[in-house]
């Protein structure tokens, strides 16, 4: 029982590191993005194949991981830079697409559909695989958050809320939004290259299955449901996402047990359109300045 | 590769291309009529082929069936609708309604999921699988039933927004609504006509889907995809560029599955979108070559 709790809460780790991968982009420059897992993916190949190929210790397949997919994200950030709003939806979801294609077909790197087994678990301090797990969870997102907050609450945030609020205007006062794009797109890369990681050492085996389009538009979902702008939101996104189909397992119906994923999809779509009208700040969400002015 | 074969790949290319047209063509509808993605439209067309389905095999009158299909079309169709409308009125902008329809699209397929599994059922009938040969190309005759009714109702589009104006109305709705309410048009009104046609062509994809593969819950999902590709590619605003750009991505599609494999299908489609968006973001069918005019002399 103990094992499946901590389990439960490293998939928790992983969805809200994806949830404020996506954040960065929504809860700022106001873009959406559909390649947030793909690009996670790159950074959980990148780690596996540091791990069970080459044999690097755990801090240089971190780094593999988040360069990788810091990488993906400039290009991305590249391609997109003429494009705005809708189209970068769109340019975001194509990307993913042909990610998750290449994971699948280019079998010399990724071993295909198979995908690569054998990643080694954490195991720190004398504590049992999954409760390292755990720990390192902890520690990557305490780490994530408090850089997220920190370049949130800085000039560098401030630009982006900028842009995200009103582009013309932040434009006309000398920010150049082409450049706050690449940097806002690669460190939410950087951050989905953190959860792939801890992907890959959780779950201990990297295929291309939970990375494609379906995973994000269940991220945007949770990241809506959750609240733009602000971590704790991301945070509760993904604990609402996780621990609600859990809860499920336990309804004493056998047919309701059986499709909880299912299930899950179901409410969360239903909740993205419900929160979306009602309450478009989410749970947690950051309040815009016109709400509080207003308030 | 043979001249044969490649004109058999063209063919049914073709045939591809006209039901991604036609996808094509149901959102640029929906997006003249409102400014937004129906991306559910992927969960109406699986929604509409299990209907047909359950009609088939309880053997009501076929005129019937198509009458039932329209309205659960329909019904369908103008709910997401309100949907949209009602989230205008809340304040979401054009990308939240995207992200919306996104929600009602893998909502709409879980639901599909839960309520008829995951089993693959098949529409094919016997007849449809029948083929001709001309010139040593083979066509099926599903194929060109399927193609000939989408071309009609195209054509009976392309003459409501040719010599009506619903045309005129379509267009100052999707250039600045305000303007258009200002002006008098019904823009409620015009939103239901543009979703009321749209689900008639959802009615035709849907079977079309349902007689050339399988009828599953998320049979919609990735045709659906390709018609977004198709849309945009071909430039938001116009229905006759995002049937052209269909057309063509069913082409290419064919193409890639026979030389490249299935599996690449999808990433050079998306491949293309973003070559487009990066060239060309208005479209490729929207680009026009200016002639210089003749300069003319002051009437002096």
């Amino acid at each position: 029982m103990i094992t499946y709790v901590v389990t439960v809460f490293s998939l928790m780790l992983i969805t809200a590191l994806l949830c404020i991968s996506f954040d960065i982009l929504a809860g700022d420059l106001k873009l959406m993005s559909l390649a947030t897992p793909a690009i996670a993916g790159v950074g959980a190949y990148a780690a596996a194949i540091c791990d069970v190929t080459y044999g690097l210790p755990l801090p240089l397949g971190l780094l593999a991981a988040i360069g990788a997919a810091c990488l993906i994200g400039f290009v991305l950030a590249a391609i997109s830079v003429r494009v705005s709003d809708v189209y970068f939806l769109l340019v975001s979801m194509a990307m993913g697409l042909i990610l998750v294609t290449i994971f699948d077909q280019v079998r010399a790197i990724t071993n295909g559909p198979s995908g690569i087994a054998g990643v080694a678990p954490f195991q720190v301090f004398g504590l049992t695989v999954p409760q390292s797990g755990l720990l390192i969870g902890i520690t990557l997102l305490v780490v994530v958050g408090l850089l997220v907050t920190a370049i949130r609450r800085s000039y560098i945030g401030r630009r982006w809320r900028a842009l995200g609020d009103d582009k013309l205007a932040a434009t006309n006062v000398g920010i150049d939004p082409k450049r706050e794009l690449v940097k806002c797109v690669v460190l939410s890369s950087g951050v989905a290259g953190t959860a792939g990681f801890l992907h890959a050492h959780v779950v201990g085996i990297v295929d291309p299955s939970p990375f494609g389009l379906q995973a994000a538009i269940l991220i945007l979902a949770l990241a809506v449901v959750g609240g733009s702008g602000r971590v704790w939101g991301s945070i509760a996104g993904a604990s609402v996402g996780i621990f609600i189909p859990e809860v499920l397992r336990f309804v004493p119906l056998e047919n309701l047990a059986a499709h909880q994923s299912v299930i899950r999809e179901v409410i969360f779509g239903a909740l993205l359109v419900l929160f979306l009208g009602f309450r478009p700040n989410g749970l947690l969400g950051r309040k815009t300045v016109t709400q509080m002015s207003v308030s | 590769m043979s001249y044969q074969l490649f004109l058999q790949v063209l063919a049914n290319g073709f045939f591809t291309g006209i039901l991604f047209g036609g996808i094509a063509v149901a959102l640029a509808i929906c997006n003249l009529a409102d400014r937004s993605l129906h991306v559910a439209i992927g969960s109406v067309i699986a929604l509409v082929s299990f209907f047909w389905l359950a009609i088939i095999r309880s053997e009501l009158p076929v005129v019937f069936g198509f009458i039932l299909l329209a309205g659960i079309s329909l019904i369908a169709n103008l709910a997401c609708l309100a949907v949209y409308r009602w989230l205008s009125r809340r304040g979401v902008n054009a990308e939240g309604i995207v992200v919306a329809s996104f929600g009602l699209l893998i909502a709409g397929n879980s639901a599909l999921e839960l309520i008829y599994g995951t089993e693959l059922e098949s529409m094919r009938a016997p007849w449809l699988q029948g083929k001709i040969k001309i010139g040593g190309i083979r066509f099926f005759y599903g194929d060109l039933i399927m193609s000939g009714v989408v071309l009609s109702m195209l054509a009976a589009l392309w003459a409501t927004l040719r010599f009506g104006g619903f045309s005129l109305q379509l267009r100052s709705v999707f250039h600045d609504a305000r303007e258009a309410a200002i002006a008098g048009v019904n823009i409620p009104r015009i939103q239901v006509l543009a979703y009321a046609f749209c689900s008639v062509l959802v009615i035709i994809i849907a079977l079309s889907i349902g007689s050339r593969s399988s009828v599953h819950p998320h049979m919609g999902f990735f045709p659906l995809l390709i018609g977004i590709a198709a849309l945009v590619t071909g430039g938001l605003g116009s229905v006759r560029s995002a049937f052209l750009s269909g057309v063509a991505m069913g082409i290419i599609w064919d193409f890639v599955g026979i030389y490249f494999g299935t599996v690449w299908q999808f990433a050079s489609v998306f491949g293309i979108l973003a070559v487009v968006l990066l060239t060309a973001p208005e479209g490729i069918f929207a680009l026009r070559v200016r002639w210089p005019r003749k300069a003319t002399k002051p009437n002096v």
